[in-house]
């Protein structure tokens, strides 16, 4: 009896250890507040020239967590197994971090999740190529970058999205741009870096687009000199802040931020005078910002804090002999974005444009005649081919029905067949999507006028229509 | 003679028929009444959807619903000691001591009181009850009622002349203008304005009274709306003047500055002809002001209130400063105020001819030159008014039941007036939120209301199949 009762005191004695262990786990290391950095060995040199390849795949470079309002900078490897990580975004309900890696020396980037509570990684993608960039989209989905070999155009990095099993892929680039740093803003579209590679280099610019990759459109392009390098982080009080690469500039870039609401106007330069150089930005409140910074003369890249109104680096937050540390990160949960209802029907393969006047531009034509000056007929072009030629309605309007998912680009031409205007920067259309635009090179801050465009009137023209690729004149070329 | 079972049968089956026939009737019945209310196709709502609780007056909305304040248009005593409102749920006008910053008085008016206009001496103010067709005379002193007389259908906007000898009001739903004389209490000429007039303010000289409307008068078919600003000439009584506001609409009120060099209103700028193929770029809705240039030959202008990305949906009240150097407008579909620097909107003016003003109309760059804050508000800001030295601006918040005080020296919210109203938030209440803001709409562009004013309809016709045809009326939603 007496032995039956030990029995049960030692059992019960287990299932309430075990139950505390159960309940009670040890502390997380990942608490809210703690910042999360890409720490790359000293010996690598970081630069931001170029959208290429090689500042995108950095060597050896580790993810790592710690706790910035700790006297002792205890430091958490969050990417231990990996031979490379970077580019951490954490989850708008600041959960989980996505990332991209790479597990040994010689295989490809892919894009990884990893749980922040139980410290698991899984793997989303799994792509013969490079993937990088990732970043959270509002429906739960991640977008991220692929390099990606393009007929014709060769190697460029595509926008793709996917659920966060790796199910569910979509492409939502279609240009010959090499595109990357997608973000995500309130009104729920993605900013992303974009340049052309095809048919001649054009320059570095972000555009925005939506999630299911429609109604892309230019957002901002830098001033005269500078031009956008970085990821670009949207602040609680409705700006954009990023870092741009200025020739005019010793340190070589600037701290930046424009508004959300006018991004063409409103760009200010938050380190006119800074001979340092800035690598990346986060904003972590309305006034202070955490940027990866290095000063003039110093070999390394820290973490330090950055008071807005007083434009300077405020504080000293992480720095090390061995590392640069860049794209600080903060683990907290953030306001989930607008998600923005689907346009594109997989059923479909063409989609619709409407130009509602060619003519409205703020590039000039020399001539005194309107069969000088005005438009008569609009070229169409995708890759190395002609696609057709438009009539343009009397008032400038234009209304074509095209292949979704391939990149298109216009030419006015004028009655006596010479070239006004083009060729246009690529757009596509995804399929079921109805694209409209205002002009051919017009004023990116013009409303449309409220009236029906004539071309309406008289149906779309369907095409491609014939195959010219021999006879066409780009005068990019 | 049927046997047991059979007059069993019926005994059941009769009242079993007659109720089936009953309900058919009934449903019939039912199905016509909803179609006819609501102006659709059936639809899977039933007689309990319209009736059980949002019918206003029916019981059971009796105990369920509250009754709120509801500010809407106010304005400061000329010694800027008191501000009254009209509070457009309660049916009341109501008297804040800003002293103290407590309600001294709620007396009982109309139905929705709209606008007040204050005799010179602060003495009396002139309520216009837009469901009562009557004017309410109120004794500020008494904090009594002591007149009540009679105009047209929907009184909304009203203005005293500088002699306090008429009243001015406009009668929306019958689209024309009461003058009552106040020596002898009561309506002497009624003369037609235009469609829907709804704001109303008087020159500084005194002279004309100017008069915007809600909508575009007649226009053709496929045509961009065209609404009128009309002016009366106070000496004779009589409209003497109509400014034509192009691809305009919904021009809810109307200011001087001190001096009379300008007249400006709030205006949506609507893309109704335009394919909505995307909202980007504004291509469903803009919001702006429109100005008046008040010489011989003064230009008409539009500058939109919106930024590319970003749009202030609903601009409804505006309030010139004193000193004629800043205007206020509020965006009952975003929470917020905008602050205008006038010297920028009259340098705009200046550098520019009519043709160029014309294209500017379209331009959401342009607030950056004369847009110098943005505030953010309470739900649903409506009405303003401003203290006679220029430094507070009172915003009547519809759906906080709260009037903000904002300090123009730091533009900054420096206190929030309760009005008292109740603290729970009906379902009606809740939906009245939603369908008067813009934030579930792209980047904020418009409102339910934006095209549903006060519920109704904006009197236009919209290309929502992006085709060119099928163009479409928008419905009234009572």
């Amino acid at each position: 009896m007496k032995i039956k009762k030990k029995i049960s005191a030692i059992v019960l004695f287990l299932l309430i250890l075990v139950s505390g262990i159960f309940w009670f786990s040890p502390e997380q290391p990942l608490k809210p507040g703690m910042l999360i950095v890409t720490a790359v060995p000293t010996e690598i040199d970081l630069a931001l020239d170029d959208l290429g390849v090689d500042e995108r795949y950095i060597p050896q470079a580790r993810i790592i967590a710690l706790d910035i309002y700790k006297d002792r900078k205890e430091t958490f490897i969050l990417t231990e197994p990996f031979y490379s990580a970077r580019a951490p975004e954490v989850s708008y309900d600041g959960k989980e971090l996505v990332f991209s890696g790479q597990k040994e020396k010689n295989e490809e980037w892919q894009i990884y999740v990893k749980d922040l509570q139980t410290l698991q990684v899984r793997q989303i993608t799994h792509f013969p190529e490079n993937c990088t960039d990732p970043a959270w989209l509002p429906d739960g989905r991640i977008a991220f970058s692929r390099l990606k070999e393009e007929e014709g155009v060769g190697k460029i990095h595509v926008l793709y999205a996917c659920n966060p099993d790796g199910t569910n892929l979509e492409r939502l680039t279609f240009h010959p741009n090499t595109t990357i740093v997608p973000s995500v803003v309130n009104d729920g579209r993605i900013i992303l870096l974009s340049e052309q590679k095809y048919p001649v280099k054009g320059r570095k610019q972000m555009y925005a687009i939506r999630t299911d990759g429609t109604k892309s459109e230019l957002f901002y392009r830098g001033d005269n000199q500078s031009v956008p390098v970085s990821r670009a982080w949207e602040s609680m009080n409705n700006r954009l802040y990023l870092i741009e690469k200025d020739p005019g500039n010793q340190g070589g870039t600037n701290l930046v931020y424009i508004d959300l609401g006018q991004p063409l106007g409103s760009r200010e330069n938050l380190s006119p005078d800074d001979q340092g150089s800035y690598y990346s930005v986060f904003p972590e409140a309305k006034e202070r910002l955490l940027v990866s910074y290095r000063f003039k003369g110093n070999r390394n890249y820290g973490v330090y804090e950055f008071d807005i109104k007083t434009k300077k680096i405020s504080k000293e937050i992480f720095v090390s002999e061995d590392f640069h540390l860049i794209e600080p990160v903060v683990i907290r949960d953030r306001a989930l974005p607008m998600k923005l209802p689907p346009i594109v029907d997989s059923s479909k393969e063409r989609g619709t444009l409407l130009c509602h006047d060619t003519d409205l531009s703020e590039i000039q034509v020399s001539g005194e005649t309107e069969a000088e000056t005005e438009t008569f007929k609009v070229q169409v072009f995708g890759i190395n081919k002609m696609l057709g030629e438009v009539p343009v309605e009397k008032d400038g309007s234009f209304y074509i029905e095209i292949d979704a998912d391939s990149p298109v680009r216009f030419q006015t031409v004028n009655e006596r067949g010479e070239i006004l205007r083009g060729p246009s920067a690529w757009i596509w259309v995804r399929p079921n999507e109805r694209r409209s635009c205002i002009g051919c090179h017009e004023d990116r801050e013009l409303a449309p006028e409220n009236k029906i465009p004539d071309a309406l009137y008289n149906g779309m023209v369907s095409l491609p229509e014939y195959n010219k690729a021999e006879s066409i004149v780009l005068s990019d070329n | 003679m049927p046997n047991k079972r059979g007059r069993k049968i019926i005994i059941l089956g009769i009242p079993l028929v007659t109720l089936g026939i009953l309900f058919y009737i009934g449903h019939q019945w039912g199905t016509r009444h909803a179609q006819f209310i609501t102006g659709g196709t059936p639809h899977p709502s039933n007689c309990v959807s319209c009736h059980l609780y949002l019918d206003q007056d029916a019981q059971v909305a009796r105990i369920l619903d509250k009754t709120y304040v509801s500010p809407f248009k106010m304005l400061v005593s000329p010694e800027g000691e008191h501000l009254y409102i009209t509070a457009h749920e309660s049916n009341e006008f109501v008297i804040v001591d800003l002293k103290k910053g407590v309600v001294t008085s709620k007396i009982p008016v109309g139905t929705w009181p709209h606008s007040i206009a204050l005799s010179r001496d602060g003495e009396k103010a002139y309520v216009s009850n837009h469901w009562s067709e009557s004017i309410t005379v109120i004794d500020i002193s008494k904090a009594k009622v002591i007149d009540e007389i009679e105009v047209g259908s929907g009184p909304s906007g009203l203005v005293l002349d500088k002699e306090d000898r008429f009243l001015y009001v406009n009668n929306s739903f019958s689209g024309n203008m009461s003058i009552i004389d106040l020596k002898e209490g009561k309506e002497i000429r009624r003369i037609p304005t235009g469609n829907f007039p709804i704001g109303m303010a008087i020159s500084p000289d005194g002279k004309s009274v100017y008069v915007t409307h809600r909508r575009s008068r007649t226009v053709g078919f496929r045509e961009s709306p065209v609404t009128e600003v009309v002016i009366v000439d106070t000496r004779y009584q009589r409209v003497t003047g109509r400014k034509e506001i192009q691809a305009a609409h919904i021009l809810e009120n109307i200011d001087f500055t001190p001096s009379g060099d300008l007249a400006l209103f709030t205006l949506i700028r609507p893309k109704n002809l335009v394919p909505s193929t995307q909202i980007e770029r504004g291509f469903m809705i803009t919001e702006g002001i429109g100005i008046i240039e008040n010489r011989e030959d003064g230009k008409i202008a539009q500058l939109l209130l919106d930024e590319p990305n970003r749009y202030f949906a609903d601009p409804y009240d505006i309030v010139v400063a004193p000193d004629g150097q800043k205007a206020y407008i509020s965006h009952a579909g975003v929470d917020y105020v905008s602050v205008l620097d006038l010297n920028s909107v009259r340098e705009i003016l200046a550098q520019n001819d009519q043709v160029a003003l014309n294209r500017m109309a379209n331009h959401l760059g342009m607030s950056r030159r004369f847009v110098s804050e943005r505030i953010k508000t309470g739900a649903n800001p409506k009405g303003l008014a401003i203290s006679p030295d220029g430094q507070f601006v009172y915003i009547a918040e519809r759906f906080a039941d709260e009037v903000s005080v904002l300090d123009t020296r730091s533009m900054e919210i420096a206190a929030h007036l309760d009005l008292g109203g109740p603290r729970v938030i009906t379902q009606v209440r809740q939906g009245g939120r939603l369908f008067f803001n813009a934030a579930r709409t792209f980047q904020e562009q418009y409102s339910c209301s934006t095209c549903h004013p006060d519920g109704s309809e904006d009197g236009i016709t919209w290309d929502l199949t992006g085709t060119g045809r099928n163009l479409e009326n928008t419905i009234s939603l009572r």
